[in-house]
């Protein structure tokens, strides 16, 4: 028997190599472009803009100053505000991880396929209120004359004070970020084999072993960005602190907009913005390389 | 499972369509916005139910009806301004009408944002109440911050602002913060005896906290639903907002305070480069027309700028002051107010709002 | 615990979670009925009035026609850029390839509130530098928000891309295929859950954006969410529970229709 030369049986696809190709790569162009127009380049713009001088009754003077992060720094308030929003976010989060791994896992492994697509569409469904209506109905929920306290009282108990308080504020976050957790969580667990766990299961491991050994490890990279989502967005949250935190209660991004809209103090404003974006993108890069770094080395 | 699976909507052919329809979305729409068709005045002013009230008794009578279009830029004040501000520096103006209230109104002259006004084009201006008067605005409806307390619970209320500070209104004292200068000035009124010692105010504004422990609300509405259930007995805020809680029967009342109640004016002005300046001039004349005036008193319970305007004598009794209390009222410094406001506020939320 | 345990404690856990996600939606769409002027519980009675009055309201209409028309094509750009963006970031090699994909997914991490200020004065920059305006045209807005939407589109296609089977593409490709032609008939094909995901959420993304348009929208036009928020700092009523129940309605049965075109489950 003649053995082909590998160019021979190669020879079919000469017409198709001999085209050019457009390297993949390329397809990223545009976007990017987009991006460096529409985000890059305006984040540029105002954080010269914090470097400017604030002149009350003039707006802003051009200068080149760290007045406006030295204030940041120096003033127990707004490092207060930052810290608010990181344990805000923080508790939102982990609520989030610890409600929502079960529901995903639920979704995944033990509800039937009809019902599957119908519970997803459910979970986001609420999205679509968007974070005004939504927060009107966690007012008309927790309000002192609201849903909760007329329940409470009907069976003869007097209803906490919630409206206006953190409680409110995390119940509003969780409520608008738990579901892209499941979203998210949902995706890497669709992905993991169920015969693996049946395997385990048949070794005699509990289920909670089964989750521990076989099922997190595995689902890591999805519960890193799943909690790095989440904590994003409760990070940057804007409707629901306001509406819901009443007047007492600070967080970072509606100080931003008080101090650009309300103060017009565009230089403090935009470095108050940096401030969060920075903490933002550090803690969620470190958490990032940490968890890489870990599940490298599990899955080897 | 359809074997051949369009994806017409992926094929580079539509891909192109739609960016390029894109580029024309995002052309045409810089065009036809620069240019303001004739005939169409652009107005700034809030939403919600002080629009409807514009709408129904200025603009849709008085303005469209002379053949002029209204195109609105509707939202809170600060994006507003923020707007107007940023597009100082350019050669286009896209604002013909601006509402604001009065200490608005001097930032944004003193930003040089406002335009004078040629009264001379303005006939109604000449029946608008002298105190009220400005180059730059047209004073509309104006209230006073007023005690307004629960008439049910508290049969004798507090005649002065100075009163408020006792210790029988502890946790039953409501406060906006929205109005927090209006507090802070109040204070200083107390304290100094004019509308410029906010600085010596302040302690007094510390005690009222430890003292009465106010509750704050973000917006108006939330106090108001507050004096409806009895969350809080007393408050502090708007003639006009007390008479509308009334309105909506809540049973209560307003006390005009001794000292002369902190006088509040809403208005409008016109930008430097207004598109249409002429149908600026028309709608801001529209605003102080007196039939206009009086059903907006009516609606609103703010009293009118124009002194002529028609207000039946109970109407006028209610919602009015009396020649006495409207001597008494007191305007804010604008100047003061300006240089100010943002320390006020940072203050405010530093020790009053945490 | 027996497996029947096990079953029972997930199916309690989800039914709760569940409940505590659509409660809110739950209760704006009742509360749309009350007849009381500012909504508490109980109902004083039932009105179909708040609808009325929500359909009459021209901010709400126009609002809710801008919101949809910016959604749609936020969507569409977002699917024209992100799709070869994310075949691009998976299939290509290239240097600073890590880099490209974190600035594909940045508009996340930048809080709605500060990119649309940033956009903003970039807008006014652009005309006071070539005398074009930007700032509160449509297409400003639009801009805005196909790049909220974009990150959403990268994620979600890129992650179906990663786990595509390349035998199949390989298999056209030896058969003759030519790379597009691989492209169109074997590698979108497989991503298209994927692809129908990154719609929704990219249409979910604009539809619900409050901040990020607040210093975008200019004379004569609005979104439904920031008219819905101009609304409640005057009214806490019926009406903004009425334009929600609408809006809900709506746009759900969109979702619903567009699950039968790909089931959604393996989307994301």
């Amino acid at each position: 028997m003649a053995t082909l030369a590998r160019s021979e049986v190669l020879a079919p696809d000469r017409a198709a190599r001999a085209r050019p190709r457009i390297p993949p790569g390329v397809g990223v162009l545009p976007g990017t472009l987009l991006i460096v127009l529409a985000l890059l380049g305006p984040l540029a713009l105002m954080l010269r803009y914090s470097f400017n001088r604030f002149v009350p009754g003039e707006l802003m003077v051009e200068g080149l100053t760290l007045a406006n992060y030295a204030k940041f720094l120096h003033d127990s308030f707004y490092r207060d505000v930052l810290l608010t929003t990181l344990w805000v976010a923080a508790l939102s989060t982990l609520i989030c991880l610890v409600l929502g791994f079960p529901v995903a896992y639920a979704l995944v492994r033990q509800v039937g396929p009809r019902w599957k697509s119908k519970l997803l569409i459910l979970i986001i469904l609420p999205l679509l209120m968007g974070n005004a209506v939504r927060t009107a109905a966690w007012m008309v929920i927790l309000g002192d004359k609201g849903l909760l306290a007329a329940l409470l009282s009907g069976v003869g108990l007097t209803p906490p004070r919630l409206m206006y308080t953190p409680t409110a504020v995390v119940i509003g976050l969780v409520s608008v970020t738990l579901p892209f957790m499941i979203v998210t969580l949902q995706s890497v667990l669709e992905r993991i084999d169920p015969v693996l766990e049946e395997a385990a299961e048949s070794l005699g491991a509990g289920h909670l072993t089964i989750l521990r050994r076989v099922v997190l490890p595995l689902a890591l990279p999805g519960l890193l960005a799943g909690t790095m989502l989440c904590f994003i967005l409760s990070m940057n949250a804007y409707a629901t602190p306001v509406l819901i935190g009443g007047p007492q209660f600070h967080m970072m991004a509606p100080e931003v907009y008080q101090q650009v809209a309300k103060a017009m103090n565009w230089p403090f404003g935009a470095a108050l913005a940096f401030v969060l974006m920075s903490v933002t993108l550090v803690l969620t890069t470190t958490a990032n390389v940490l968890v890489q770094r870990r599940y490298r080395r599990w899955s080897e | 499972m359809r074997a051949d699976l369009s994806l017409d909507r992926f094929s580079p052919t539509r891909r192109q369509a739609l960016l390029g329809g894109a580029a024309a979305v995002l052309t045409a729409g810089a065009g036809r916005e620069a240019r303001a068709a004739p005939g169409t005045v652009v107005v700034s002013n809030w939403g919600g139910d002080w629009n409807q009230r514009t709408v129904r008794f200025v603009e849709t009578p008085l303005v469209e009806a002379q053949g002029l279009t209204v195109v609105r830029d509707l939202g809170m004040e600060p994006e507003r301004k923020a707007k107007l501000l940023a597009e100082r520096r350019l050669r286009r103006g896209s604002i013909d009408v601006i509402h604001l209230n009065d200490s608005d109104g001097f930032e944004m002259m003193k930003q040089d944002v406002l335009a004078d006004l040629d009264r001379s084009r303005i006939p109604n201006y000449g029946d608008v109440v002298p105190a009220l008067r400005k180059d730059y605005f047209v004073p509309w409806l104006y209230s006073g911050v007023v005690i307004i307390y629960n008439k049910d619970k508290i049969k004798d209320p507090p005649k002065s602002y100075a009163e408020l500070w006792d210790k029988r209104w502890a946790g039953r004292l409501g406060l906006t913060n929205q109005l927090y200068f209006n507090y802070m000035m109040m204070s200083g009124l107390i304290q100094g005896g004019n509308m410029t010692s906010v600085d010596t105010g302040r302690e007094r504004l510390v005690a009222l906290k430890e003292l009465v422990q106010p509750r704050l609300y973000a917006a108006h509405q939330q106090l108001g639903a507050a004096l409806a259930t009895g969350e809080v007995d007393i408050a502090l805020n708007y003639k006009a907002r007390g008479l509308q809680w009334i309105g909506e029967g809540s049973p209560l009342a307003t006390q005009y305070p001794k000292e002369g109640a902190i006088a509040i004016t809403f208005g409008a002005g016109m930008p430097k480069r207004a598109p249409n300046p002429d149908g600026a001039y028309v709608y801001l004349n529209a605003m102080l027309d007196r039939k206009a005036m009086a059903e907006l008193a009516a609606a609103s319970f703010y009293a009118p700028a124009n002194g002529a305007a028609e207000l039946s004598p109970e109407l006028r009794a209610r919602i009015d002051f009396s020649p006495e209390e409207r001597e008494h009222l007191n305007f804010p410094d604008y100047a003061y107010v300006s240089k100010n406001t943002a320390e006020w506020l940072e203050w405010w939320n530093k020790t009053m709002a945490r | 615990m027996s497996r029947a345990g096990i079953r029972w404690t997930y199916g309690t856990i989800l039914g709760a979670v569940l409940a505590f996600i659509v409660l809110p939606l739950v209760v704006i769409v009742w509360v749309s009925f009350f007849a009381n002027r500012i909504l508490a519980f109980p109902a004083s009675g039932y009105t179909l009035d708040w609808y009325a009055r929500a359909l009459d309201t021209d901010a709400f209409r126009d609002g809710f026609v801008t919101s949809v028309e910016t959604a749609l094509f936020a969507t569409a750009a977002s699917l024209a850029l992100g799709v070869p963006a994310s075949l691009g970031l998976v299939r290509g090699r290239f240097p600073g390839r890590d880099a490209v994909q974190a600035l594909l997914l940045a508009p996340m991490v930048v809080p709605g509130i500060v990119g649309g200020a940033a956009l903003f004065i970039a807008f006014i920059e652009v005309e006071a530098l070539l005398d074009i305006q930007v700032a509160g045209t449509l297409g400003g807005l639009l801009v805005a928000h196909t790049l909220i939407a974009l990150p959403w589109t990268v994620r979600l296609v890129s992650a179906s891309l990663a786990s595509a089977d390349r035998a199949i593409e390989e298999a056209a490709a030896s058969l003759g295929a030519a790379p597009l032609t691989v492209l169109r008939r074997v590698t979108l094909p497989a991503i298209r859950p994927a692809i129908v995901a990154a719609a929704l959420f990219s249409f979910v993304i604009s539809f619900i954006d409050l901040e990020k348009s607040i210093f975008l929208v200019g004379p004569g036009r609005t979104t439904l969410q920031i008219a819905l928020v101009n609304y409640l700092e005057w009214n806490l009523d019926g009406t903004v529970a009425a334009v929600a129940a609408v809006q809900i309605l709506i746009v759900g049965t969109a979702l619903l229709v567009s699950d039968r075109y790909a089931r959604l489950v393996q989307a994301f």
